[in-house]
């Protein structure tokens, strides 16, 4: 039987520590057997320089039970409209009236295209991962990881009307046929269609934000950081979804060993603690030896298989 | 002799009968029309309004209905070009002269 992926989503402010989290789950679930993919969605290509290589797209072995990548969000970006440019050539006879090229090398910067491309980008790698246990997302700073998880309810409230507006203008559709065209079939609305199959899909990655996604928020103990991990599980809630763990990044030797919110919904949370280290953690024996001699197992961030 | 008369005003009878059975389904059908144009205008207004500066849905949801759009398009074009007398387009809806 094909094992169930899990995946398990690094949020946080940025520099707090989410790669080298992300990085140590991985290394730890790999080390106890377990097939992990790890993925950085974040620009900032920190997980390059934690492996020590340039990493893309393609994903790079670095142990055999773990494969890592880079998403590119602007590779990603372009691929998306030449292929949408492409269907528009093939399916329109009419390109004169206004040049759609130039539409289309605007729309890269257009606002919300970026969260677009993670989420297609996520959508694919998850339908590659099939077979894998672990699928690990380190995240990028917490406004486009918002986007991104805000993307499927926000497309859903527009595609919903639009669905209700194209089967009242079916309707009247049908009426002028049945009268004028003695009820003569009308073609299939395309349009239709295909709003049908864009709220599948963001019906599908809803339910499984909602039911699937493990979060967990990673931050360094100091106000800036505490604050942004409360408002990612007030953003998160909003959305129907919640935290499953968190990581306090110790930065200095003199911060306290644990931390207390005073807010219950963090209090409760599983949490682990990543003790300072002198040395920057970069570079795979680095990050196994500072797990082994501070027994940090991150694995714990999945929930145990019951069976 | 009669009988060709006879046969050819049963003729002029279904001819007629079938003009004013086109003529009475056109009326009855056109504010239908009318109103259906209103509505793909509008949905070609709400899809992609971003060709003529209106606010648009999440650019992907644009981009993916835009291969399936090329009438729409066309008609918000005309619309467009139009939208200077909407008065004038109104009366003749309504057929005021």
């Amino acid at each position: 039987m094909t094992p169930t992926l899990q995946t398990l989503f690094f949020l946080g402010k940025g520099g707090t520590g989410k790669s080298t989290s992300a990085v140590l789950t991985a290394l730890d679930l790999a080390a106890r057997g377990k097939s992990v993919v790890l993925a950085s969605f974040d620009d900032a290509h920190n997980l390059s320089d934690i492996f020590k290589q340039n990493l893309n797209h393609k994903p790079v072995r670095v142990r055999p039970d773990l494969e890592v990548l880079q998403v590119d969000r602007g590779r990603e970006i372009k691929a998306y409209l030449s292929k949408t440019s492409q269907k528009v050539k093939q399916s329109y006879a009419y390109l004169t009236a206004f040049n759609l090229g130039n539409y289309f090398d605007v729309l890269k910067y257009s606002p919300g295209m970026e969260a677009h491309a993670l989420v297609s980008a996520f959508s694919e790698l998850k339908d590659r991962c099939a077979g894998k246990d672990v699928l690990i997302v380190d995240m990028p700073p917490t406004a486009l990881s918002m986007h991104f998880f805000n993307l499927p309810a926000l497309s859903l409230l527009w595609v919903q009307q639009l669905e209700k507006l194209r089967e009242e203008i079916n309707k009247r559709k049908k009426i002028v046929s049945r009268i004028k065209f003695a009820g003569k079939q009308i073609q299939r609305d395309k349009v239709l269609a295909r709003i049908r199959e864009i709220k599948t899909g963001h019906t599908v990655l809803q339910a499984f934000f909602r039911k699937q996604a493990l979060c967990v928020a990673v931050h360094n103990g100091d106000a800036l950081s505490s604050a942004e991990t409360i408002r990612i599980v007030d953003e998160l809630g909003g959305l129907g979804m919640a935290l499953t763990g968190a990581v306090y990044s110790r930065r200095s030797p003199d911060q306290p060993e644990e931390t207390r919110w005073n807010d219950a919904r963090l209090d409760r949370l599983p949490s682990w603690v990543l003790p300072y280290s002198p040395v920057p953690l970069v570079g795979i024996q680095t990050l196994d030896r500072y797990a082994q001699t501070h027994g940090i197992a991150l694995s714990g961030l999945i929930p145990q298989d019951p069976s | 002799m009669s009988l060709v008369w006879l046969d050819r005003i049963r003729k002029e009878l279904i001819s007629l009968w079938d003009t004013a059975d086109q003529v009475a389904r056109g009326k009855a059908v056109e504010r239908v029309e009318d109103e259906l144009e209103e509505l793909e205008y509008i949905f070609a207004l709400l899809s992609q309004g971003a060709f003529v500066g209106m606010p648009s849905p999440p650019v992907q949801i644009s981009l993916d209905l835009l291969p399936a759009m090329e009438t729409d398009l066309i008609l918000l074009m005309e619309r467009v070009e139009t939208a200077n007398e909407p008065l004038s387009r109104l009366f003749s809806v309504f057929d005021i002269s």
